[in-house]
């Protein structure tokens, strides 16, 4: 079986009402794509996922310059059109991400795992996952609350993914501001991924961070299944 | 929003060696930003003194010069809400007198985002002349400590620290002036603490070069800030740190006295020391307010004012000698209070005072219930009311925060209500119209300040109203209090009371302090003094004596404690001592409050006018005079009293009771994570305005899948797996947001 691809990122878009997630340029809806939107609002914010969308997590930052990073999914079928995204409340800023190859039934990822870092510095480590099977496309993002635009490109390290490429950075200074960036690297060979580390753009603060493990198509009838280890991780980590 | 490096929207530095000099900025500022503008003048004149006034407008936030005429003298000068404005004049001192030209190097900034909540009240338009201790009242900036340095080389500077502000949202900025031997411009650079340097800007004279550095820092902790830089090469070295505070920025509850009535009596209540006005539990009585235990809203106890026809009343004083004089500031501040109050049975007949703010030399302000409307109402002067929003109803706790500013003509009361304060109601409180004063003059100067703070009525009422949980601060920035309630906790009694000095020195009694004296011991000195109310009476009661002289001697108790976490924030604690005498005759003793550290607060050793049969109290805040004080829960932990400090041998003193009020607040609980549409969620409850995390509640869905909840607590790291279709809880007690750095996270397991 085959790695999930990245067909393309959209353009990121901001306001303090809906907007919309534009898909990548050029791209047109083909069916079993998996669209992956990325969203920051302000932590009082309520997110919600457009038509036809699932949310898979909303982390909030409570303390310092608050701030919430939600992603939303949705199984992508030919003839939809680019999503609008509710009006969470303060000001959003969202992108999509396109990503072909991946499983065509049921929850896309195989693992998740998010969190926030209450130090403020521009230092960004974004803490892995353990990924139950083979050929997982890995998502890191971080946000913050910081009320600013700014949309530098950053270089993103991590010693156990293949062809890590950040993929968009968005900050908005509408409302209270914020935003976020977001990177993508392969991990082929289940196991542990690291943490994804880099140096923000803005200015030092808390942030949110998140890793998604978006899985491979399965095999075809009669073709070898891919190996899958039962979790629970957290029984190995419970202190 | 808490300030940062992002708020210095403009900067610009130079120099100058002239009678005077601009410092400009390129553009001209937006309303309401602050100017900042950091000099050094250059010192190392053996004959003059060369210092730099504030500039028209601007205050000097940065404390007092450096001694002596050889310094070099770095300022930090303000102006607040400025608008259009791009060029400041900077005019050179000697001997205090314009005219002479000098060596300046400057370093101006833009700030936006810090505190206008307090537009136009400043006297004569700008800061207070001299802030004086405590300024964070000005909801603007936290003034810096002293100018500190020396002339002889050095390699390290220490800005010193700032005073402790119950601000969270600050911004610390320090500066450095540093002069050399030589026309070698030193370098300023390795920052501690977080500081990022914004300015260094240099400057080379004929004989000597100077330079100065400028850094900052966000904080969105309470406390002090400061900053070390080193200096290559060696040279002499001045610094200063100011904190700028945010434009509505969170403060922590800064109470300058507060009670639940958790002492359970109307006995002595306005009786404190005789050598210590100020001591009591209130200043003043009139009528007979009761200590009741029907229907308290939190703790044991509330008080019960009830007249027929009758003033009746309780005071708290803020002049000298009263309960609030004992904190600063003692001038120009706003009067910050939460009050609960309740009418049982019925709502009162008739119009009723339920609290007064009365300020020397002019009209204050009421709190009413009003019967036609049923509401209640805030009355300024002479205007008319403004009432609430909403009806009120008896047989209900009813929460008003309100917060008083005398330093306007016309004096200003913003207030909220929470029509149903009781505990367990989750209701939230809803914001008033502010009231606006007429027949009010404006609070200008020592001696012209609130004067008093008054629960009750004192005009001939009829009514019964209970109050509850009534918290004050001086601080302007600590608007709304909130739901603030009480505890009391007593002498631990599984703790191990213990004697400094000579243990026959002190005694146990019964009977009263003239009764029967017993040799001391641990055991029955805790359990004497835990009864509440205190037992008191011609031959009644059991405590503790100092019997022996010995001024250094005492007897240290340690107190229960009260965990706040998972579910409450600790916030303020008042002492209550009872104290005894064997007789009305003249003797000393004192009592010292602790925590974790050194004497908090105390009573001093003296004749407090005890006797055997009448209840006199000894009272403090578990406080710091002139600075915020924060009450962590190892500090509650650690809560003891010494007492004896007796000087003399007669007549026996000592104390009866001892008790201390605590109080706290709910923790705010945020959603923090929702995973799968909220089939998993991680809740956080936290200190609402510190953002401190107070624990974390995990709930996973029934299925298969539990989820794995992680973080970083005190540097160490922790996880917990929680299976599926469970709420787990996992207890924090953060005291501040950096007691927690990173987390709560939470690892769904894998999809099926």
């Amino acid at each position: 079986m085959a790695m999930p691809v990245v067909v393309g990122v959209g353009a990121a878009a901001s306001g303090q009402a809906a907007v919309t997630a534009a898909y990548p340029g050029g791209y047109t809806a083909t069916t079993n794509d998996i669209g992956i939107i990325f969203q920051e609002c302000e932590n009082a914010d309520t997110p919600a996922a457009p038509s036809g969308w699932s949310i898979i997590v909303t982390q909030a930052l409570t303390s310092g310059t608050t701030s919430k990073l939600t992603a939303m999914w949705r199984r992508i079928q030919a003839g939809d059109t680019a999503p609008s995204v509710p009006d969470p409340g303060n000001h959003q800023t969202v992108t999509m991400i396109v990503v072909s190859g991946c499983i065509t039934a049921g929850n896309p990822w195989d693992v998740f795992t998010n969190t926030t870092e209450l130090v403020s510095d521009t230092s960004v480590s974004v803490p892995g996952v353990t990924t139950t099977v083979n050929n997982c496309l890995i998502l890191a993002a971080f946000g913050t609350g910081q009320d600013v635009n700014n949309t530098t490109a950053l270089t993103w390290v991590n010693g156990s993914l293949a062809n890590l490429a950040h993929r968009r950075s968005s900050w908005t200074a509408l409302g209270t501001g914020g935003g976020f960036a977001f990177c993508t690297g392969e991990k082929a060979a289940f196991g542990g991924t690291g943490a994804t580390t880099t140096t923000a753009a803005v200015a030092a603060n808390f942030k949110t961070l998140m890793t998604i493990a978006l899985k491979e198509q399965v095999a075809a009838a009669g073709g070898a299944p891919p190996f899958k280890r039962r979790q629970p991780v957290g029984a190995l980590l419970d202190l | 929003m808490p300030l940062s490096i992002d708020n210095i929207i403009q900067s610009n530095t130079g120099n100058f060696s002239a009678t005077s000099g601009n410092a400009t900025l390129g553009t001209a500022t937006e309303a309401g930003s602050m100017v900042v503008l950091c000099a050094t003048i250059l010192g190392a004149d053996a004959t003059f003194a060369w210092t730099l006034e504030p500039p028209t407008g601007f205050i000097a936030a940065s404390g007092t010069d450096p001694d002596g005429q050889t310094a070099n003298k770095p300022y930090i000068f303000v102006k607040k809400n400025t608008s259009g404005e791009s060029s400041w004049t900077l005019e050179p001192r000697r001997d205090e007198s314009t005219g002479f030209a000098r060596d300046v190097v400057w370093a101006v900034f833009e700030v936006t985002g810090t505190g206008t909540d307090r537009d136009g009240a400043f006297i004569g338009n700008t800061f207070p002349s001299n802030p004086g201790i405590n300024p964070v009242q000005w909801g603007l900036v936290n003034v810096g400590n002293a100018v500190t340095g020396t002339e002889s080389a050095v390699a390290s500077r220490t800005t010193g620290s700032t005073y402790a502000s119950p601000c969270y949202d600050n911004l610390g900025l320090a500066v450095w002036g540093v002069t050399s031997a030589d026309t070698t411009v030193p370098t300023i650079s390795g920052y501690t603490n977080g500081f990022t340097e914004v300015a260094q800007v240099s400057r080379v004279g004929a004989s000597r070069a100077m330079v100065m550095a400028v850094a900052v820092a966000s904080s969105i902790n309470i406390g002090t800030m400061e900053s070390t830089a080193s200096i290559s090469p060696s040279s002499a070295a001045y610094a200063t740190c100011v904190q700028l505070l945010a434009d509505a920025a969170k403060y922590a509850p800064d109470i300058a006295v507060f009670t639940g009535f958790g002492f359970g009596t109307p006995t002595g209540i306005a009786s404190g020391s005789t050598l210590l006005p100020g001591t009591a539990p209130f200043d003043a009585v009139t009528g007979s307010p009761a200590i009741v235990t029907t229907n308290p809203r939190s703790g044991a106890y509330c008080a019960e004012l009830s007249s027929t026809s009758a003033a009746e009343h309780l005071t708290w004083g803020y002049a000298s000698g009263g309960v609030l004089a004992y904190t600063e500031p003692t001038s120009l501040f706003a009067v910050v209070a939460r009050l609960n109050v309740y009418f049982p049975s019925s709502l009162p007949s008739g119009d009723v005072e339920l609290c007064d703010i009365i300020p020397s030399g002019t009209a204050g302000m009421t709190l009413w219930y009003r019967s036609a409307s049923q509401k209640l109402a805030i009355k300024v002067g002479t205007a008319a009311d403004v009432l609430s929003d909403a009806t009120v109803s008896a047989d209900q706790w009813i929460g008003v925060d309100l917060r008083y500013d005398p330093r306007y003509t016309n004096h200003l009361v913003d207030w909220q209500v929470d029509y149903n304060s009781a505990t367990t109601d989750t209701t939230g409180p809803v914001t008033q119209t502010q009231a606006v004063g007429s027949g009010t003059t404006r609070i200008e100067s020592d001696g012209v300040n609130p004067l008093a703070f008054r629960l009750g009525w004192a005009s001939s009422r009829t009514a019964t109203v209970r109050y509850a949980d009534v918290f004050l601060s001086k601080v302007w920035g600590c608007y709304p209090i909130g739901d603030m309630r009480t505890t009391l906790v007593k002498p631990d009694q599984t703790g191990t009371p213990t004697i400094s000095g000579t243990a026959g020195n002190f005694r146990n009694f019964t009977g009263g302090p003239a009764g029967t004296l017993t040799a001391w011991s641990a055991t029955t000195t805790r359990a004497a003094l835990d009864e509440v109310p205190p037992s008191f009476g011609a031959g009644v009661g059991d405590g503790l004596l100092q019997t022996g002289v010995a001024g250094s001697d005492y007897c240290e108790i340690p107190m229960e404690t009260f965990t706040a976490a998972p579910d409450f924030v600790l916030r303020a604690v008042r002492w209550y001592a009872a104290g005894v005498a064997a007789s009305t005759a003249s003797g000393t003793m004192g009592i010292r409050f602790l925590d974790t550290g050194s004497t908090v607060d105390e009573i001093i050793q003296g004749f407090h006018g005890f006797d055997a049969t009448n209840l006199r109290w000894l009272c403090r805040m578990h406080r710091t005079w002139d600075q915020f004080y924060q009450i962590t829960q190892t500090r509650m932990d650690a809560l003891k009293a010494q007492v004896g400090l007796a000087g003399d041998a007669t007549p026996d003193q000592g104390i009866g009771a001892l008790y201390a009020e605590v109080g706290y607040q709910p923790a705010f609980v945020w959603g923090s994570t929702e995973a799968e549409n909220g089939a998993f969620k991680v809740y956080i409850r936290q200190d609402e305005l510190s953002g401190a995390h107070i624990s974390y509640l995990v709930t996973t869905p029934s299925g298969t899948r539990g989820a794995t909840a992680y973080g970083t607590i005190g540097g160490s790291d922790w996880s917990h797996y929680v299976d599926p279709n469970t709420t787990y809880e996992h207890t924090v007690g953060a005291d501040n947001v950096g007691g927690v750095t990173a987390g709560p996270g939470l690892t769904v397991d894998p999809t099926e």
